[in-house]
This record gives C-alpha cells, sequence and structure tokens, in this order.
C-alpha cells in the first residue's frame, strides 16, 4: 500500500498525542509500522504507555493502543478507523466486556458520536477512559459482576 | 538506626494523620535492618582499619550509611581515606590516583581475603572508586555487598579535596557533605533523614531519575525544620521541581560542579516525573481532608508503586469511599473517584462486547 494514510500523518498525531506526550512523558512511546503488503498487513499506529495508573491498583497498568488504516466492514459503516483504535491492557483479565479477553470495549461503535471517544478527543482522555473502564472490570470481578458504567447490549446492530 | 525509627515527638501535628501514619509504618518496613547495619559498618571498619595501616593519614565516611538514610536492602557502603600528600607528589598536572588505588586495593585485599575468598577488587576502569566487591551480600537473598573506597588527597587551596578521576583528579568536598547531613539530621530530629528515605525509595521505585546525592542535596535546601513525613515529601516535591527547573543541583559544599542527572534522564523529564509525584501527593492529601481515607491511601500507595513497602485500601474500604464521595461529588467535581486523572471525563460511554 503506497497510499498515506491518517497514522502517517504529522497533523493528526500531534492533535492526538499532544496533551498525552504532555502528560506521560517517557512513558508513552509511539511506533509507525510501515505496510507490508506480502502478508497483507497495511501499517499500524502503535502509542505503548507503561504507567497507566488505576484506582484501587498500587502497580501501573501498561497500555497499548492501536490505530490501523481501516476497520473491518462490520465497523465501517458506523465509526471511523482513526475514531476505535484497538486498546489492549491486562490482556486475559476476565471482564464482560471485551474482544477475544485482550481488547477493552470501551465505547458502543454505533453510538451517536457525542457518546464515544473520536481521535479529536486526544489519546490523554482515551486513557482516562481505558483507566476507569480497567476500575469497572476490577470491581466487577470483586463485587458480584456489578458494572458500574453504561452498558450497551452485546452484538452490535448488523449482526 | 534505632534512634530514626521512632517517630517525631514534637513536629507539628499532621494535618493528615491517616497519611501520616501510614508513611510512617512504610518508611519503617523499608529502613535498614540493624543486623544489616551491624554487619555494614563492621566491614567498613575492616577497610578502614587496612587503609589506616597503609597510608596513615585520615579516613571519612560517606553515603546511606553514614548519612543515617539508608534502605533494605543494604547494598553498599561508600567510603575514602585522605593520602598524606606533603610533598605534592599528587595532584592535578602532577602523578595520577593509579599507584594510591593499587595500594588500597592491595591493602584491603590483605585485611579481608581471608574472611571473604570470594572477595573481588577492582580500580582499573572505575572512574572514581576502587571497588569492592564482598562476594558476601550483608542481606540475605541479595546478589552481593559492595565498598566505593576513594583515595583522595587534600586539596591545598581551598576546601575540600582532590578525588580520583579516571586518570587525574577532580574536587569535592565528601567530608562536608557528610557533616552537613548529620548537622541536618541532628536540627531536624531526625526528620531529614526519614523524609529522604521515602524520597530515595519514591525514585527507585520510579525508574531512578535523580540519584540519592542529588536527593539529598535538595533536601538540605528544602527540609531545615523537623517535620511530619507527609509535609516533608510534600516541601521536598514542591522545592525540587522549582529548583531543577531552573537547572541541575549546585554541590551544597560549593567545591565540585553541579551534580549530573542519572543517565538516560533529561531534566525536563525529571522535573515532569516530580510534577506526576506531587500531584499525587496533593491529591492524597485533599482526599483524607475531604474524609476519605481509603482514596487517600490509594493516591498515596500508587506514588510508591510498592504494594509490600505501601499496600493499597481493601478493596471495601475503597469502595465505601467511592460510593460516599460519588453520593456526594458536584457533577463538575475536578477528581472523579473513579479515575485517578485530574481530568473529567467528557463523555458517559456505553462499554460493550461482541456477545
Amino acid at each position: 500500500m503506497n497510499a498515506s494514510w491518517y497514522g502517517e500523518s504529522m497533523t493528526f498525531r500531534v492533535m492526538l498525542e499532544a496533551e498525552a506526550k504532555r502528560r506521560y512523558g517517557r512513558h508513552l512511546t509511539v511506533r509507525l509500522n510501515g505496510p507490508l503488503p506480502q502478508v497483507n498487513f497495511e501499517g499500524s499506529l502503535v502509542y505503548n504507555l507503561d504507567a497507566l495508573d488505576v484506582r484501587g491498583r498500587v502497580m501501573p497498568v501498561p497500555v497499548e493502543v492501536t490505530f490501523r488504516p481501516r476497520l473491518r466492514a462490520q465497523y465501517a459503516a458506523a465509526i471511523s478507523a482513526e475514531d476505535y483504535p484497538r486498546v489492549v491492557a491486562d490482556p486475559g483479565a476476565e471482564s464482560p466486556h471485551r474482544l477475544d479477553r485482550n481488547a477493552l470495549c470501551l465505547y458502543y461503535p454505533w453510538d451517536p458520536p457525542e457518546e464515544r471517544w473520536s481521535a479529536p478527543m486526544g489519546l490523554a482522555s482515551l486513557f482516562d477512559l481505558t483507566a476507569q473502564h480497567l476500575f469497572y472490570e476490577q470491581w466487577w470481578r470483586e463485587n458480584d459482576h456489578e458494572w458500574l458504567g453504561r452498558e450497551a447490549p452485546h452484538g452490535g446492530p448488523t449482526r | 538506626m534505632t534512634l530514626l525509627a521512632q517517630p517525631p515527638t514534637s513536629a507539628p501535628i499532621p494535618e493528615c494523620p491517616y497519611l501520616e501514619r501510614a508513611l510512617i509504618e512504610a518508611r519503617e518496613r523499608i529502613q535498614v535492618k540493624r543486623i544489616e547495619l551491624d554487619e555494614a559498618r563492621s566491614r567498613r571498619q575492616r577497610i578502614i582499619n587496612a587503609l589506616r595501616r597503609e597510608f596513615g593519614g585520615r579516613c571519612y565516611v560517606n553515603g546511606s550509611v553514614a548519612h543515617g538514610d539508608a534502605l533494605t536492602p543494604l547494598t553498599d557502603i561508600d567510603l575514602g581515606v585522605v593520602v598524606p600528600n606533603d610533598d605534592g607528589v599528587y595532584g592535578p598536572g602532577r602523578r595520577g590516583p593509579a599507584d594510591l588505588q593499587q595500594r588500597a586495593a592491595d591493602a584491603i585485599r590483605r585485611e579481608l581475603g581471608g574472611d571473604f575468598p570470594n572477595l573481588r577488587i577492582t580500580w582499573i576502569g572505575q572512574r572514581r572508586a576502587v571497588f569492592v566487591q564482598f562476594g558476601d551480600p550483608v542481606t540475605p537473598g541479595q546478589k552481593d555487598f559492595t565498598a566505593d573506597v576513594i583515595t583522595a588527597i587534600d586539596y591545598v587551596g581551598g576546601n575540600g579535596l582532590h578525588i580520583p578521576d579516571n586518570d587525574g583528579w577532580s574536587r569535592s568536598d565528601p567530608e562536608a557533605h557528610t557533616r552537613m547531613i548529620s548537622e541536618r539530621n541532628d536540627a531536624t530530629h531526625a526528620s531529614f533523614a526519614r523524609v529522604m528515605r521515602l524520597i530515595k525509595h519514591w525514585a527507585r521505585r520510579n525508574g531512578k531519575p535523580l540519584c540519592s546525592w542529588n536527593i539529598k542535596a535538595l533536601g538540605l535546601e528544602a527540609l531545615t525544620r523537623e517535620t511530619g513525613m507527609l509535609d516533608g515529601m510534600r516541601m521536598w516535591f514542591d522545592h525540587a521541581i522549582d529548583s531543577l527547573s531552573e537547572g541541575p543541583t549546585d554541590d551544597p559544599a560549593h567545591v565540585a560542579g553541579p551534580i549530573g542527572l542519572p543517565d538516560g534522564w533529561s531534566i525536563g523529564e525529571v522535573v515532569r516525573e516530580l510534577q506526576e509525584a506531587a500531584r499525587k501527593l496533593r491529591r492524597a492529601i485533599r482526599f483524607e481532608q475531604e474524609g476519605y481515607p481509603a482514596l487517600a491511601l490509594d493516591e498515596l500507595a500508587k506514588l510508591f508503586r510498592d504494594p509490600q513497602m505501601m499496600p493499597g485500601p481493601t478493596s471495601a474500604d475503597l469502595q465505601s469511599d467511592i460510593k460516599r464521595r460519588e453520593a456526594n461529588l458536584a457533577p463538575t467535581a475536578a477528581i472523579l473517584p473513579t479515575t485517578v486523572s485530574s481530568n473529567a471525563l467528557p463523555l458517559k460511554p456505553r462499554s460493550w462486547g461482541r456477545g
């Protein structure tokens, strides 16, 4: 894939990263992976935060956020790829709101934009959402599966 | 170090008694154990004996054991000998420290080699010290116990010493440093050493943005009276942020140059780490003052990132505080109890799953 995508745009990245870089400094690293056409990989923009503080946990939690050039068709009709990164933390932890036990389902892609995260809000606010989600997960595990936040029905409207 | 284990007797009554108690208990968990200290001092004395026999002159001690702020596990000691140099053979532009270091290494080996069969002493390739590896840890479970031994000469033109700097010499005043720390410990009824222990442990658990000596040099500027632990930490962080924002820390003895930062750290990164720690401390204080001790402890424990040293609150206590605070919160409150960031979340999304 030779055409550039949003992850290669410095304008996009500055908008996305600015506050998070100020807040997390050296704890936040980024890498831009180029495409690998031979394995049908279109590239990715990956942020690693090694120290997200989560309420109720003494030790910080590593988080990985991956942006891809495009989403699967199931989601692409509902939400832009830059507004729906894959967020992984505490891989394998039991939770009612995850995809494949690793990626956090932070918000419902089919909700209206004002009810979900989008790239202009910045990476820092995505980490805030992630911290809250991880706290909710821990609470859910320790409190008879009570989920403190709002919940959407599982599965998307396209299913 | 029994003396330093006692809580302050005449410090001001803390405004946050719950956090203050947590800090006192945490400090007791990390401070060096009597048995470690006795063994370290015994080994140090044997090195001093060897150096005195070899060189005459005077010996000095510095580092955490001498300064009263050692942590467990105890892994090293620092000392030096000031070699008589009346004929001026050694010094800048004259002979370097190599043969003194060789003699020190040989003398220490003669003194200790019989009792420490795995003893290793190296000075070639070291910037300043003769490096002694005992091959026998003071704290069980540790890899080893080491000593940094400096072979110094008096600086004739003023205060301080010339200490080895690779093949040459540079100026420092380790004797003044130990004297200043000791006087400050006395003046603050040991609260200086107690706060330094906590700050050193914070640094150890947060990527070591500052060396121990830099922490103490900033402490000499910041902590001039007896304080509680929380107050002392707050004063240290606030001062360190202001001071390092203006540049590296000056040598308190005004003999050596500014104190360098650890490899891989820029001053901006260090200041950011300090600011983040100060924010956690302020949030902890605010939570306790608002009547949420479990939320306060959760913040303070995050500062140290060491559940053995400072465990977080129990889940039940934390949940109780969160529910009470949520019930009392205005919608625009600056700190949401369910997040750690000081930013209010801009949205309340619906979590979901693939089903």
